[in-house]
Formats: C-alpha cells, sequence, structure tokens
C-alpha cells in the first residue's frame, strides 16, 4: 500500500480559526436558554457590572481558544484505499472510520470568516448515527475537492468511474441520462425569494422566538398606546364604541407583521440559496449555493431512495415547489442538526418541477391516477369532532354559567374550522401506484409527495382498528429508510395488496445492500 | 434513483394473485409461558406503586386516607385492565419466519401486521432480563438501516428459538453481504 494518502494528516495551522469560531456558534445555540437567564440575571443584579461581564466573557472565550487549540493538534485524518479514519478528542481519543463505499452525501460548506484562509468544512454523512459522521472542520480546498472525487470514484459502482471521467461522463452507462453535464436547474433571487416567502421555516423560528419575545412587545405595545392616550391622538372611549374598527386595525397590524416576517424570511433565503445550480455530473447530484456560507453538497444517485416534492399553503399561491432527495438516516433523533444538510431543492416553479424530478429520479415517469382514501376516515373524524366540540360546550355551561354563551360560540367556530380542515386533509390524502414506483401525497391546503421505488422499503405493516374491521379497511404503513409513509383507510384488500407488491419488490430485488 | 442493476434486467409478466400473500400465512404462537410472563410483570410494575400507596397510608401524619385508598383501587382496576388486555395480546401475538422476511402480529383492539423483509436486516439481537429467564423467553430485536431503535422486537419467544432465529437471520445477512460483495466485484 504506496498510497500517498494514506498518511495521518493534520488539520492546517489556520483550521484553529474555523474550530473556535464554529465552536463559539454552537456553545451559544446549544445553550441559548442558559444565555437568556444569565442576561437576565445579569440585568437585575447589582453588584455586576461591565467591568465583570467583560471579565467573564473574556475568560470564556479564552478557554474556548485553549480548547479549540488543544482539539485541532489532536486532530488527525487519513483516506485509505477503501475508507476514512479521523482520531479526534479533548480528553478521550476516539477513532472513527468509515469505509467509502458508506458515504451517501459530501457536503462542503465555506462560511465567509473561511473565504480569506482558503479553507473549507467538509462532512461525510453516512447511513448510521450522526455519531457516525466524519467531519473535517476546515481543510484546503483543492484537497477537499481531491478528497471528494476520490470518494465518489470509490463509491460509484463497477464499470462507472464518474471521478475518472468527470469531464466526459457520458458514458455507455450515461448515455439514456442525456446530456450529463451543466445545471439541471437554477434558482433566480426571485425564484429564492418566493421561496423563502413561502417556507414554513420562519413560523416555527417565529413560534420559538415567539414565547419570549411577546411579553416586550406587549409592554411596548401598552407603552405606545398610553402615550397616544396621553397626547390624545387616540380616544379609547371612541374606540370601545366601533370594535369593528377595532378589528379591522388589529387585522391589518397582523397581516402587516406577516407581511414583514415573510419578506425577512425571503431575503434569509436569498441570501441562505443565492446562486443555487443543480447539476447531474455522472452519477452524483451536486448543488452549489449560499451567499454568506458558500456550500456545495454531492449525493450520490444511487444513495437518494426517495423524492419528495412539497408546496406550502403559500407556496401554492406564488406557484413555489421544493424538493428534496431523501438519504438513508434523515429521520432520528438530532434531525434538526441534519435538517440544513438535507439534499434540497429549492423554489421550483411548477413548469421547471417535471424537469428536476426527471433529473432527481433519473429518467420519466407517467404517474398513473391518484387514488384517495376512504371516506369513512373523514366521518369518523368528524364524528369524534363534533362529539367533542359538544361535550366542551355542556361542560363550559357546567362549569362557568355566565361564560357559556361566548364559550359556546367559540367551540361552534372551532368545530367549523376543525371540520373544514378534516376536508381538506382527507380530500388530500391520496397515492399512486405502478408495478414499481409508489407515491404518496398528504396535506391540507399545501401538499407533501413522496414518491419512491418499491425496492427501497425496510418495512410493511397494516393496522386495523375495530370501526376498520367492521367496515373492511385498514391503513397501510410502509417503512422508508427516512422515516414512514402512512396511507389511512384503505381497503383492507388493496392494502395487503400493496404490501404484498412492495415486500415481492424488495425481495426480488438486486439491490439488497443500502 | 436506479432500479434494479440493468445487467440482470428481465421484465417478466407478472401475474397477481402468484405474489405470495403475506396475511395469509400460518402464525406460530408465541411460548407457552408467554402468559404467564405477562400477568407477573404487569404485577411487578404496578407493585411499587401500591407499596407506595400502602406506606403512605400506614404513615400517621398523612390526613388523606378515604383518597388513598381510592387511589389504591384506581391502581389496582387499571392494573387488571392492562394485565387483561396483555393476556388477550398475548394470545393474538404470532410470528412467521419465510423464506424471505420475517411477519409478526400483535394487538387486540387496534390490530397490526408487520412484515420485515430479511434483505433488510441489518443486525439482529436477543436480550432476556431477569423474569425472561425464569420462564425461559427471549426478545429478538431486529434492526433495518437509518433506525436508531430496533424496528421490530417478537417478544415472548422460547429462549431456544430466538437464539435459533438470531443464528439463522446472522447467517442469512452474511450469505447476502458476501454475494453483494462478490458481484460488486464482478
Amino acid at each position: 500500500m504506496s498510497d500517498p494518502h494514506s498518511a495521518w494528516k493534520a488539520l492546517p495551522v489556520a483550521a484553529v480559526a474555523a474550530l473556535y469560531i464554529s465552536g463559539v456558534q454552537r456553545f451559544i445555540r446549544e445553550n441559548l436558554v442558559v444565555f437568556f437567564g444569565a442576561g437576565t440575571g445579569f440585568a437585575i443584579s447589582d453588584s455586576l457590572g461591565w467591568r465583570e461581564f467583560g471579565l467573564g466573557a473574556t475568560a470564556a472565550l479564552l478557554v474556548g481558544l485553549l480548547i479549540a487549540m488543544i482539539y485541532h493538534r489532536r486532530f488527525r485524518y487519513r483516506l485509505d484505499e477503501d475508507s476514512v479514519r479521523v482520531r479526534k478528542g479533548l480528553l478521550e481519543q476516539q477513532e472513527l472510520k468509515v469505509r467509502l463505499e458508506r458515504i451517501q452525501n459530501i457536503g462542503f460548506s465555506q462560511p465567509l470568516y473561511l473565504k480569506p484562509l482558503g479553507l473549507v468544512r467538509v462532512t461525510l454523512e453516512t447511513p448510521g448515527a450522526a455519531q457516525s459522521e466524519v467531519n473535517l472542520p476546515g481543510i484546503a480546498l483543492d484537497e477537499a475537492t481531491a478528497l471528494r472525487d476520490r470518494i465518489s470514484a470509490g463509491v460509484a459502482p463497477p464499470g462507472r468511474h464518474p471521478a475518472a471521467n468527470a469531464s466526459d461522463a457520458e458514458g455507455p452507462a450515461d448515455s439514456e441520462r442525456g446530456p450529463a453535464r451543466g445545471a439541471r436547474f437554477e434558482a433566480s433571487a426571485s425564484d429564492l425569494f418566493r421561496y423563502g416567502m413561502t417556507s414554513n421555516q420562519i413560523w416555527i423560528l417565529l413560534a420559538l422566538v415567539g414565547a419570549p419575545a411577546s411579553n416586550w412587545i406587549e409592554s411596548r405595545m401598552s407603552h405606545w398606546i398610553e402615550q397616544l392616550r396621553a397626547s390624545g391622538v387616540l380616544d379609547l372611549e371612541v374606540l370601545q364604541g366601533a370594535p369593528l374598527l377595532v378589528a379591522v386595525v388589529v387585522g391589518l397590524v397582523i397581516f402587516a407583521a406577516a407581511l414583514l416576517i415573510m419578506t425577512v424570511s425571503g431575503l434569509l433565503a436569498v441570501v441562505r440559496f443565492g446562486g443555487y445550480k443543480l447539476v447531474l455530473e455522472g452519477d452524483r447530484f451536486k448543488s452549489r449555493f449560499g451567499m454568506l456560507d458558500a456550500r456545495e453538497q454531492t449525493l450520490m444517485a444511487e444513495k437518494l431512495h426517495s423524492i419528495e416534492i412539497g408546496q406550502t399553503m403559500v407556496g401554492r399561491l406564488l406557484d413555489r415547489w421544493h424538493a428534496v432527495g431523501h438519504q438513508t438516516g434523515g429521520a432520528q433523533s438530532g434531525q434538526e442538526l441534519r435538517e440544513d444538510r438535507r439534499f434540497l431543492v429549492p423554489g421550483i416553479d411548477a413548469r421547471r418541477l417535471p424537469g428536476v424530478l426527471e433529473t432527481l429520479r433519473n429518467g420519466s415517469w407517467a404517474i398513473p391516477e391518484w387514488r384517495g382514501v376512504d371516506r369513512r376516515l373523514r366521518s369518523m373524524l368528524w364524528g369524534r369532532t363534533v362529539v367533542a366540540g359538544t361535550l366542551a360546550a355542556l361542560a363550559a355551561w357546567w362549569l362557568v354559567p355566565d361564560q357559556a354563551p361566548w364559550l359556546t360560540y367559540f367551540f361552534a367556530v372551532l368545530v367549523v374550522v376543525v371540520l373544514v380542515t378534516v376536508h381538506l386533509v382527507w380530500r388530500r390524502w391520496g397515492y399512486a401506484l405502478d408495478d414499481k414506483r409508489m407515491r404518496v401525497r398528504h396535506g391540507m391546503i399545501g401538499q407533501t409527495i413522496v414518491e419512491f421505488d418499491m425496492f427501497r422499503c425496510q418495512q410493511v405493516s397494516i393496522k386495523t382498528s375495530p370501526y376498520q374491521r367492521r367496515h373492511g379497511l385498514a391503513s397501510l404503513t410502509i417503512t422508508l429508510p427516512h422515516g414512514e409513509q402512512r396511507i389511512p383507510y384503505i381497503e383492507r384488500g388493496t392494502a395487503e395488496k400493496i404490501a404484498n407488491l412492495v415486500l415481492y419488490r424488495v425481495e426480488t430485488s438486486l439491490k439488497h445492500r443500502l | 434513483m436506479e432500479p434494479n442493476d440493468e445487467s440482470e434486467f428481465t421484465n417478466e409478466v407478472i401475474d397477481p394473485h402468484a405474489i405470495p400473500d403475506h396475511a395469509e400465512v400460518p402464525f406460530n404462537p408465541m411460548a407457552s409461558t408467554f402468559r404467564r410472563y405477562v400477568l407477573q410483570s404487569t404485577i411487578l410494575q404496578v407493585l411499587p406503586f401500591l407499596v407506595g400507596v400502602a406506606v403512605l397510608w400506614l404513615l400517621p401524619f398523612v390526613q388523606a386516607g378515604s383518597g388513598l385508598i381510592a387511589a389504591g383501587a384506581g391502581l389496582l382496576g387499571l392494573a387488571s385492565l392492562i394485565a387483561v388486555y396483555r393476556w388477550l395480546d398475548a394470545g393474538y401475538r404470532g410470528w412467521v419466519l419465510r423464506e424471505h422476511d420475517l411477519i409478526a402480529r400483535a394487538g387486540v383492539i387496534w390490530r397490526g401486521i408487520t412484515a420485515l423483509p430479511i434483505a433488510r436486516i441489518q443486525h439482529v439481537e436477543t436480550t432476556h432480563g431477569p423474569l425472561e429467564r425464569v420462564h425461559g423467553l427471549a426478545r429478538l430485536k431486529l434492526y433495518t438501516a437509518g433506525g436508531m431503535t430496533a424496528d421490530l422486537v417478537l417478544i415472548g419467544l422460547p429462549r431456544s428459538t430466538a437464539d435459533e432465529l438470531r443464528e439463522y437471520l446472522v447467517e442469512q445477512i452474511r450469505k447476502r453481504d458476501s454475494e453483494a460483495a462478490q458481484s460488486d466485484h464482478e
């Protein structure tokens, strides 16, 4: 083994900076709650001043620097013929060995502060747990590219050497894919802005930040209203006499706030995904994006086991879809951490969606007719909603008689909203399949469609409740490597037929390994 | 996504009636001692709470005597319901090993049949707690790729059966992996 690559290598000295900054970022992110608490304690305490705060912060930063230096000193990696090995650890030495063929996704990330140093962060994802991933916190760009090409060559199935023939990737095996070079999808700033506006993530973020911020906003608002009242601009007596006006004003304020948040979200998406390009190179997909943090993701086509396309409620208005290529091991604990590393294609419009899908699934597929789920799912949920609403209203009459009429109105409206929601969800839920592939769709106003080859499935399960058994129905759950797909309330015979077909496809497949 | 290997591509017509039906197989029942085991384990699980209630009741400075009796009775009632459910469930549970998959069924009110293709099993493990050892039982845990927890757990197997199953499945996984490695080299 006279492999020039196979010696233990240390990270470049400049990588200490990368380790330090990412370490500080992670420390702050993971201890956000503690920081909030400490900040509050600091603010209300009289004995602590800015000097103590500065000393404490400096000490913490110095300790962080020391840790980063020790970590850097002990970090070694090497690339062997068939594996990558990493030795790391502060107190306890840990050695990780990952076989090249297990690597399913190679991620490059170059945040702004790494650019002047000429370093990139490399992540090698495997189907296993997050702990078994190789992270190289900062290596030279050319070395990273060489590493990627070598891994891709090691990963490629026999007969195909994408790294060797990346420039002439149109080998016989790839001929049916058409031109293998060139971007298959490019997202413009306007695509990304609209995608950002439709993304659900901003609302999740808002919910997280909203709770601590709401107190502050409330106190500011009441202070502001008080000021207006004192200055005579606002007459509360008049407002109390015009509830409709108040409702309109409140509605407008909420609408404006939502618009503002969506705009911010749109801008964030432009920064995060700026210059998005999806490229198919031989046997791997590549995506390049990011204005501040330049990223590149390489996903082996062979390791892609299902494609998810989604459209949020707002996305439907703005004609924006996104696609996610799933690999093994997405849905497990620590998913939030991996969330931003999933293979995402953002900001696709309906016209270009089929093209992106064809690229990802490597060929076109005439999608068979959608089949819905049984209407008894809807009647069952409707029944439960009405019963729950009635019980809640009765409880209100019994427990708080003076508030009861109001509460009854409230429950009635709530029941109607839930009934409509149930109807929308029921109408959207469906599946389509041919002999080898399957699609499952669910959602309410927006929708998510997951498409997979049946032979990729991990497990099939059929469940029946007494109600379902009475009506000859069943719920089918198909487990894929990244999570479950559920089709509730279909005919039992159909569920069994699909389950048998899926099992047949898995068991007669030649690709028994993942 | 890539379907099967092109070099071995065939496209024979499939008769839907010829696809084996996984729901129509004769299921093996769990071990004969399994029902006794579930009853005893339910009792053991609820016992600490009952002892806690009894100790509180005996303490001279705790006044809520009738409340404690009600709590104890409620606990006993709940435990009996759980015991009855688990007793019935133990009778309904079953498993079957086919050439290419392992199928398990469970549940009394909500019934489920789960089929796990052997081709997808990554790792097999048998475990047994003290009470299971007393009854000669073991549980077989089957893991597939991507999951952190076991994807299918067969509880209440006779220990010898669990060991045999484990050995058989490990052998199948080994065979499959060496075949796959061979076909990769060809």
